[in-house]
């Protein structure tokens, strides 16, 4: 395919100076960046003093599996004059499994990809990064949630005293 | 293992974020963490995205104006303490740790007919929490001189416009448990299994209810939907029994629309 040599390339550049050279598919996948695109069309790199190298690597390597996914979709459709629904299944099941295994991270990194995921306005990933945080807390005692995060408690008896009578039926075990 | 603390460095937005994705019980006990989680947690943005999305429309309903300091105070007020909306023919709340709406029809349709008495309430379903399992329930009472019905249960049911979706066999008479005997061999003799049953429980309001069926309640778009409860009882009201309405409550929540509701 000749496709990807006659594609723009744009150049994105992380807050500590690393250059990234991507497609304009691939770098539209971010709607900060695609608003940008669309407001001056012949810009061709652009500085992102928010995001570091090693989270902008990881923003551009979902932005680029999910957009191959979806190529890879088209090009069957095209293909086959429609989209046989267990092939995509599979795919969407594979793209989910790509997904879980690349929030296979610590959670600084987890905040940082939230943080990028939320300035650079990248959808997917914004909703994968938050729902995987979610999941953090889900299901856990305070005391869990305080051990697993070495959160220091600096509220007094009395205080937490407080929270718990405000709503008793959220500090019962139900779940 | 970093720490959390990075939660709190989050922006606003971010953080009420991932919290509306957890839900209302798991807000509560991020409050407990430390004070920035408290104070975090305790915010409008948060609890804004726990009420329903028309909660302002059910406000300007209510019978009489409600005053609250910030959502979360709205919110528990609305679990606590349902709110008279349309003249008091209807009354609106909140199941706690999801946020589902729950309703009570108060101004029930009741049709005597000799010693049997028909109780029907019906409901818009747009009104009701979308993807939601929903149960409605019998709210009654009954005096000390009551003179009760024959152990015999009865059939209510649940139409959805008119189409009927359930049928729930359901005792009415309080005396009417799964240990007395009595109730077991009349099931035996008719066939049912006493979990086929629906039996009255005591509500901690002192009031009592009955389980009388359940539906799904789907997103219906813009169709007119009409959700309608009905039973016939006999001897009710001439027993003595005072019925107060009957309640639309949510059994479990389904589909993707509240996150954590599927918990």
């Amino acid at each position: 395919m000749a496709r990807s040599s006659t594609e723009n390339m744009i150049t994105l550049m992380s807050s500590d100076g690393e250059e990234f050279m991507v497609t304009e598919k691939v770098a539209r996948e971010c709607t900060t960046i695609r608003n940008m695109l669309e407001d001056d069309c012949v810009i061709t790199n652009i500085p992102l003093p928010n995001v570091t190298s090693d989270i902008l690597s990881m923003v551009i390597e979902y932005c680029m599996e999910h957009v191959a996914a979806a190529e890879k979709a088209a090009a069957e459709t095209a293909e086959k004059g429609s989209s046989s629904a267990p092939a995509a299944a599979k795919a969407n099941k594979d793209l989910e499994e790509w997904d879980k295994a690349f929030m296979n991270v610590d959670v600084y990194t987890l905040c940082d990809l939230i943080l990028a995921a939320n300035y650079l306005n990248v959808s997917g990933l914004l909703d994968l990064t938050i729902q995987t945080a979610a999941n953090l807390i889900k299901g856990k005692s305070p005391e869990q949630i305080r051990k697993t995060f070495h959160i220091q408690n600096d509220l007094s008896l009395e205080e937490e005293e407080k929270i718990r009578s405000q709503t008793p039926w959220a500090f019962e075990k139900s779940e | 293992m970093g720490t959390m603390g990075d939660f709190d460095l989050l922006p606003e937005d971010c953080f009420a974020h991932v919290i509306s994705f957890t839900s209302p019980r798991h807000a509560c006990i991020l409050s407990l963490l430390s004070s920035s989680f408290r104070s975090a947690v305790d915010s409008d943005a948060i609890w804004e995205r726990f009420l329903p999305s028309d909660y302002a429309s059910l406000l300007s309903r209510a019978v009489q104006p409600v005053e609250y300091a910030s959502k979360k105070e709205l919110y528990l007020r609305l679990c606590d303490h349902p709110l008279q909306i349309d003249g008091g023919k209807l009354s609106f709340g909140l199941e706690k740790s999801t946020g589902a709406k729950c309703f009570m029809i108060t101004a029930c349709k009741m049709n005597m007919s000799g010693p049997y008495t028909q109780i029907s309430g019906s409901i818009d379903s747009k009104i009701l929490s979308s993807h939601t399992i929903y149960a409605p329930y019998l709210i009654f009472k009954t005096t000390e001189a009551v003179q009760l019905e024959e152990m015999r249960f009865r059939l209510s049911t649940v139409t959805i416009s008119g189409l009927s979706k359930c049928k729930q066999s359901v005792f009415f008479n309080p005396r009417c448990n799964p240990t007395e005997r009595k109730c077991r061999l009349y099931l035996c003799e008719t066939g049912n299994h006493t979990s086929d049953v629906k039996w009255p429980k005591t509500r901690t309001d002192g009031w009592m209810e009955v389980e009388m069926g359940k539906f799904y309640n789907e997103n219906w778009e813009d169709r007119e939907v009409e959700i309608t409860s009905r039973v016939i009882i006999k001897n009710f009201i001439t027993a003595g029994n005072v019925f107060l309405g009957i309640e639309f409550r949510p059994k479990m929540a389904v589909g993707n629309v509240r996150p954590w509701m599927c918990a």
